[in-house]
């Protein structure tokens, strides 16, 4: 009976000592975005998301050949709908993707590279949860985009300062941005329009 | 109820998670009045001078194409694309458009 009472009290003890930890990590500024994930953290992580990708899917080869025309159409694709967060040199480093936690990964680094086709498929294609990642493409059916995506993805170490600049052209931009690059264009070529913002911060 | 909690929970992160990522990229405008190895001086079109510094990753362009880092001179009219080194509290230049090079200093 002293026993129960005892392993009892210790299971509440247990409990409330949670409790107390948890909030105080979020009143400590636990949910703040801005620091990078620890070395345990990130281990177990990378373990738990490669344990997740079932082997199947690990295995999976690429169906869509690599070629000039399948690259240029990822990179439109990847310049498109992947650069905001991962940067057109997939980096990681722009405003969204250094807000984010956990940072995109430097995707010309081993870490990704590493990982099998298979691997960078699922991800793109069922993104990860509890992270900036989303899933892309249908949920049914066949997601050649996601595997062209893979190609460039392999291509990205490799990427030129031509191919950047193309992609420059490629991004999303607003009507403000296109008014700006105007005024930066006109400027760098020599015109004297009326000063307006002599700097622009953007968030 | 639980995955419909998480996910609420999830995306109010996420919101919370852009709307708080304040980035700190900068676009400079004006003309280069003094360039070392490290930085660049550049006198905006108020006619305030603006250091930004300079790196093995700052990359140069001329009509969007690379160009060589000998190119940024004084005279030279540009656009710097820069962010905010936390460490130095230095603007740091990530990209720097290169365009004319005035004749005549600006007034």
């Amino acid at each position: 009976m002293k026993k129960k009472i005892a392993f009892g009290f210790a299971i509440l003890l247990l409990a409330a000592a949670t409790i107390v930890g948890s909030v105080a990590f979020f009143l400590s500024g636990g949910l703040r975005a801005r620091e990078q994930p620890g070395g345990v953290e990130a281990f177990i992580a990378r373990r738990l998301k490669h344990l997740a990708v079932p082997r199947a899917a690990r295995e999976a080869t690429n169906p869509v050949a690599a070629n000039p025309d399948t690259l240029s159409e990822a990179m439109e694709h990847f310049a498109d709908h992947c650069a905001v967060c991962h940067a057109n040199d997939g980096s990681g480093n722009t405003d969204i993707g250094n807000g984010l936690y956990p940072r995109p990964p430097d995707m010309r680094l081993p870490a990704t590279q590493d990982l099998s086709d298979g691997e960078l498929y699922y991800i793109i294609h069922n993104g990860i949860r509890f992270t900036g990642m989303p899933a892309f493409g249908p949920a049914e059916g066949e997601d050649l985009d996601s595997w062209k995506l893979v190609h460039f993805i392999r291509h990205l170490p490799a990427i030129t300062e031509e191919e950047l600049a193309r992609m420059k052209e490629m991004n999303p931009t607003s009507p403000a941005h296109l008014k700006e690059e105007e005024e930066m264009r006109r400027f760098l070529e020599g015109h004297d329009d009326p000063p307006s913002n002599e700097s622009k911060k953007h968030h | 109820m639980f995955r419909k909690l998480a996910a609420c929970t999830v995306m109010a992160l996420l919101l919370a998670v852009s709307a708080l990522a304040h980035g700190t990229a900068t676009h400079f405008m004006g003309t280069v009045t003094a360039v070392d190895k490290d930085t660049v001086t550049i006198k905006d079109k108020a006619g305030k001078a603006v250091v930004v510094t300079l790196g093995k990753a700052t990359k140069y362009l001329k009509d969007k194409k690379p160009a060589p880092a000998a190119d940024l001179k004084v005279g030279t009219r540009v656009v710097i694309d820069a962010r905010m080194d936390q460490k130095t509290k230095k603007y740091a230049a990530e990209e720097i458009q290169l365009g004319v090079v005035e004749t005549a200093p600006r007034k």
